[in-house]
């Protein structure tokens, strides 16, 4: 019993160094800035960032969470220099950033290279080359992001696998909504993609990905799969009923608003 | 059930029911215009003219609109200006009382129709 007892308080007090050393850092209260902090932090710290815009370039190289207090309309990362991404994330495992807007790279907003289990959920990537991008990157999860107005891709991913992209938004990109691009085994479902100048979703050379629940409206090709095999593509939106519904209720209501309107004439003028 | 909520949705967007409202009118007009080439009743033209006039203006005020939604760009002022050109050439063919361009009309009025389809089309909330 005491010695169970030990064994116990052993693997307990083994705990504790890694929970005592999770701090959380504030910007701009204690750093001013978001890249002085991320220095500062030991891994798996969390640095809290208030409201405010910060001109930076962001390179996380270590675990930890950057989140945002108060969502990304008041929290924006505006890329100091504009040939460097707004945030990298680069050679790094278990990194979070989420509800952060990220702008003004020329590059992409945010950029993860030969990363894995990296989350980037609820933030905003608005004119930038690319919102988001991806390079060797997998087991990571894009959840709830908007990128819209980038000169490119909405999503860029190369050699990237297992990774999860759900519930994001890529609309109003200047070429392909999502470009997934030598990347196997990904999960890409729920997202909507529209109103993209070329593709919504473009597939190149990517096997035994699962592209399902998508909704791809008003770009100039919906999905396009090339050279690539073993897809699941399923329960993706193209065109969706109403797109057919509504025009042809629109004709019916104009044909009845004619003889509506030449009946009430006729009793008006009485022909 | 679900279709009939979207369709309703749809209708809770400005644009959407301006551009809606413009097709309806759009077709009442094409139709009055078929029925005056059969007989010029005067019921018809002022129906033809009076829906004309109105879905005409919807469609500028569409275009302004637009532009200060999404902001000037290259292909959006060709759409909107090759509608206009559409409207303006059928404008000005009716005038013409010209016995020859008046046989192509209805092939501008059915032009017109389609262009309202695209109208509606690019104004369906995503």
């Amino acid at each position: 019993m005491t010695k169970a007892f030990s064994i116990l308080l052993v693997f307990i007090a083994s705990l504790v160094p890694s929970i005592a050393c999770a701090a959380t850092l504030y910007v701009p209260e204690r750093f001013k800035t978001i890249q002085e902090a991320v220095n500062a932090a030991m891994p798996y710290d969390t640095i809290v960032v208030n409201s405010g815009v910060f001109v930076e370039n962001v390179l996380i190289e270590k675990p930890l969470i950057l989140r945002s207090n108060t969502g990304p309309a008041s929290t924006q990362i505006q890329a100091a220099i504009q040939n460097k991404p707004a945030i990298k994330i680069s050679n790094a495992s278990d990194v979070s950033v989420t509800g952060l807007s990220a702008t003004g790279s020329s590059v992409a907003g945010a950029l993860v290279s030969n990363s894995t289990k990296v989350t980037l959920a609820n933030n905003q990537f608005t004119n930038n080359g690319n919102g988001m991008a991806l390079y060797s990157t997998s087991y990571s999860t894009i959840r709830g992001n908007v990128s819209s107005s980038n000169a490119q891709y909405g999503l860029y991913m190369e050699k990237s696998s297992h990774n999860r992209i759900e519930l994001n938004s890529a609309t109003l990109n200047k070429d392909k909504g999502f470009f997934i691009s030598y990347s196997d085994d990904n999960e890409i479902v729920n997202n909507s993609v529209n109103l993209n100048s070329w593709d919504g979703i473009m597939v190149f050379s990517s096997h035994g990905n699962k592209i399902t629940g998508n909704r791809t409206l008003r770009n100039t090709y919906g999905i396009v799969i090339s050279e690539s095999d073993g897809n699941e593509v399923a329960e993706n939106t193209t065109i969706p009923n109403l797109f057919l519904i509504l025009p042809i209720v629109l004709i019916y209501f104009g044909m009845v608003s004619y003889f509506v309107q030449r009946n009430i004439l006729k009793a008006i003028y009485k022909e | 059930m679900s279709g009939l909520l979207e369709l309703i949705n749809a209708f809770t967007n400005f644009s959407t029911l301006l551009a809606s409202i413009g097709m309806i009118l759009a077709t009442t007009s094409f139709i009055s215009g078929l029925q005056m080439v059969k007989a010029k009743g005067p019921i018809e033209r002022k129906i033809h003219r009076g829906n004309g006039f109105i879905s005409w203006t919807i469609f500028l005020v569409l275009a302004v609109l637009s532009f200060a939604k999404y902001g000037f760009s290259l292909w959006g002022l060709v759409g909107w200006t090759a509608g206009l050109f559409v409207i303006i050439i059928k404008l000005l063919i009716v005038h013409s009382r010209n016995r020859r361009a008046v046989k192509y009309v209805s092939w501008l009025g059915a032009t017109l129709i389609c262009m309202w389809l695209y109208v509606v089309y690019i104004h369906i909330p995503l």
